[in-house]
């Protein structure tokens, strides 16, 4: 049987090649995948949960290493102080149908033939400063509570003070914590003729080993919910139409996705295969 | 292991053959100034027939594809040197010639005889071509030490693998060229001669060729041709046309040589650079091209 049989022109990608393409946009875009605050980023190597492997070039060319976000503001503090942080995706793998994950058994159902499974390890951690800090850095001040009506002209004492930027109080390191999450995926060709595009669905998605099961049940339908209405639709894919000039006036090659397979692309055999129709014209 | 396919099937190559064998037009025309000739030329080829067939021998074959010169025209400008004869004193006396022979001269145009062969009807040839694909990994010889990949994209000195179609067997079967185009040429020499020589009376004609000899005889001296034209013409284009082969095959040689069929850069860019941020590229390793008898397949490796 030939790669061709269905199509003029046949393309595919192995799931190993897939995960070392992830590898060097992890490597070479670190800060897409990696993200704090600015006292993170003063000295990463040693203040991120997890010190990612980064290509010599980023450094040689400035590249950031991490995408610089505010710092976690101290809910009624007035704005006054906010708690540093970092989130970071540090694993990220991608299997294709048949499979090689040992999924956890909640997936192991939706697992089925055209499936893509996604392997994610997430580690984030918050700066709790130490009590020097507290004592170095007080609360902004507050109108006592007054118990009874008292007749002085300004019984608080308190000043107001203008609004500023929020101190990010300095701890000594972030606690960190790490979470495998897996997702199960399938892709889908949607839209009229002429304009479909790919996109991804959801099918499943757990998070290893938290507990109480409420909050697991809690922050797995907040990643849902981040998939399904931010992270996918982000990921549809109108299908390329490509027209390519031929020299000397010699006309069009037309390459299009064929229409004439099942499942274009169809995910198996622990790959992505994309079918192609090719049409030359004058 | 390799991480990527792609296959190309042999009705694509058929419809991209035939496609290219019904639209391709090779038109040309060029004229020089060559000392004593002028020479110049328009051709306009077309190809017929011929088929394209995938080979399990890893190659690609390319068979009796016609070439077919609708129009393939040479003109030769040749230009003699003037020549008179006469006007010698017949009758001297010591105050001057009484009596002059009459005195006349020929090959005063320029140039004097132009030939115009047309050798379209002549040319039909067919082209059979067998190759195999061969892949190359280039590095650019300036790149200067040291340099990192991204700097060297930015360059225009990127390491880049290479598709090239590697000629094993060319053969032009070119039908009696060189007879065809002798004959032409010596038929067109004496006829051009003749009517330079037309309005001359018979009695000067043949003092002329008593004089100079035949004028073809000359015109081959002065064009350093040797009695048989077409003789030479083979002799020139090789032993039984074997040149025409040879050229074919360095011309095809050295196009396959220079010329890649396709060709990408190593590392192979996934993200373009953005914002200050480097591109991202992923090293290919390990590219291969196989061809069987139904499709053409490349395969590479991404590496770690």
């Amino acid at each position: 049987m030939s790669l061709t049989d269905n199509s003029n022109l046949f393309g595919s990608v192995h799931e190993d090649g897939f995960n070392r393409v992830i590898n060097h946009v992890m490597r070479k875009r670190p800060s897409l995948f990696n993200y704090g605050t600015q006292w993170v980023a003063d000295n990463w190597k040693e203040r991120l949960c997890t010190t990612p492997e980064v290509a010599p070039e980023v450094i040689r060319h400035n590249n950031p290493v991490l995408t610089i976000e505010e710092p976690i503001p101290i809910l009624g503090s007035g704005g006054f102080y906010a708690l540093n942080f970092a989130v970071q995706l540090v694993k990220f793998e991608i299997d294709f149908y048949s499979g090689k994950f040992e999924l956890p058994k909640e997936l192991r159902g939706e697992f089925t033939k055209q499936s893509i499974a996604l392997k994610i390890t997430a580690c984030a951690g918050l700066g709790c400063p130490s009590k020097e800090i507290l004592d170095k850095f007080p609360p902004a001040p507050q109108p006592p509570i007054v118990l009874i009506d008292d007749q002085r002209k300004d019984p608080t004492g308190v000043t107001p003070i203008r609004p500023r930027d929020p101190i990010a109080l300095p701890p000594d390191r972030l606690t960190c914590f790490c979470l495998d999450l897996y997702a199960v995926l399938h892709a889908e060709i949607t839209g009229p003729v002429g304009e479909e595009a790919l996109e991804f669905k959801l099918d499943g998605l757990e998070i290893v080993d938290i507990r109480p099961e409420e909050m697991e049940f809690n922050i797995e339908c907040y990643m849902k919910m981040l998939m399904h209405y931010v992270l996918l639709p982000r990921l549809r894919i109108l299908l390329p139409v490509l027209v390519l000039d031929l020299p000397e006036n010699l006309g069009t090659v037309t390459v299009k996705a064929s229409t004439s397979v099942p499942h274009n692309p169809a995910i198996q055999n622990d790959q992505v295969e994309v079918f192609v129709d090719m049409e030359v014209a004058i | 292991m390799e991480h990527i396919k792609v296959a190309v099937s042999e009705t694509a190559f058929i419809e991209f053959f035939n496609h290219i064998r019904d639209n391709l037009q090779i038109m040309e025309s060029d004229s020089a100034d060559l000392g004593p000739f002028v020479a110049g030329y328009e051709i306009d080829i077309r190809l017929k027939n011929g088929s394209v067939d995938l080979r399990d021998d890893n190659t690609v074959r390319i068979a009796e594809l016609d070439i077919d010169p609708v129009i393939f025209r040479g003109f030769i400008g040749i230009d003699i040197p003037e020549l008179c004869i006469g006007g010698f004193c017949i009758i001297p006396t010591p105050f001057g010639c009484l009596l002059r022979a009459p005195r006349l001269c020929i090959f005063d145009d320029s140039p004097d005889i132009g030939l115009d062969l047309d050798l379209a009807p002549f040319l039909r040839s067919e082209v059979s071509f067998i190759g195999g694909l061969r892949t190359v990994y280039f590095t650019d010889p300036d790149r200067p030490l040291g340099m990192d990949y991204i700097d060297a994209q930015s360059a225009g000195f990127q390491n880049k693998w290479q598709i090239f179609l590697d000629p094993e067997s060319v053969d032009i079967d070119l039908f009696d060229f060189a007879d065809i185009a002798g004959d032409l040429l010596e038929e067109a020499l004496d006829t051009a001669i003749d009517t330079l020589l037309g309005f001359l009376p018979g009695w000067a004609k043949d003092l002329i060729r008593a004089i100079f000899g035949p004028l073809i005889d000359m015109v081959r001296a002065i064009l350093d041709l040797p009695d048989d034209i077409g003789e030479w013409l083979s002799d020139v284009f090789g032993e039984s046309l074997g040149l025409l082969n040879l050229i074919a095959d360095s011309v095809i040689t050295e196009f396959a040589n220079k010329n890649s069929l396709f060709e990408f850069e190593d590392p192979f860019q996934i993200l373009p650079a953005s914002g200050g941020l480097i591109p991202v590229k992923v090293p290919i390793s390990d590219l291969s091209v196989r061809v069987t008898d139904d499709e053409m397949i490349a395969k590479a490796t991404i590496e770690a």
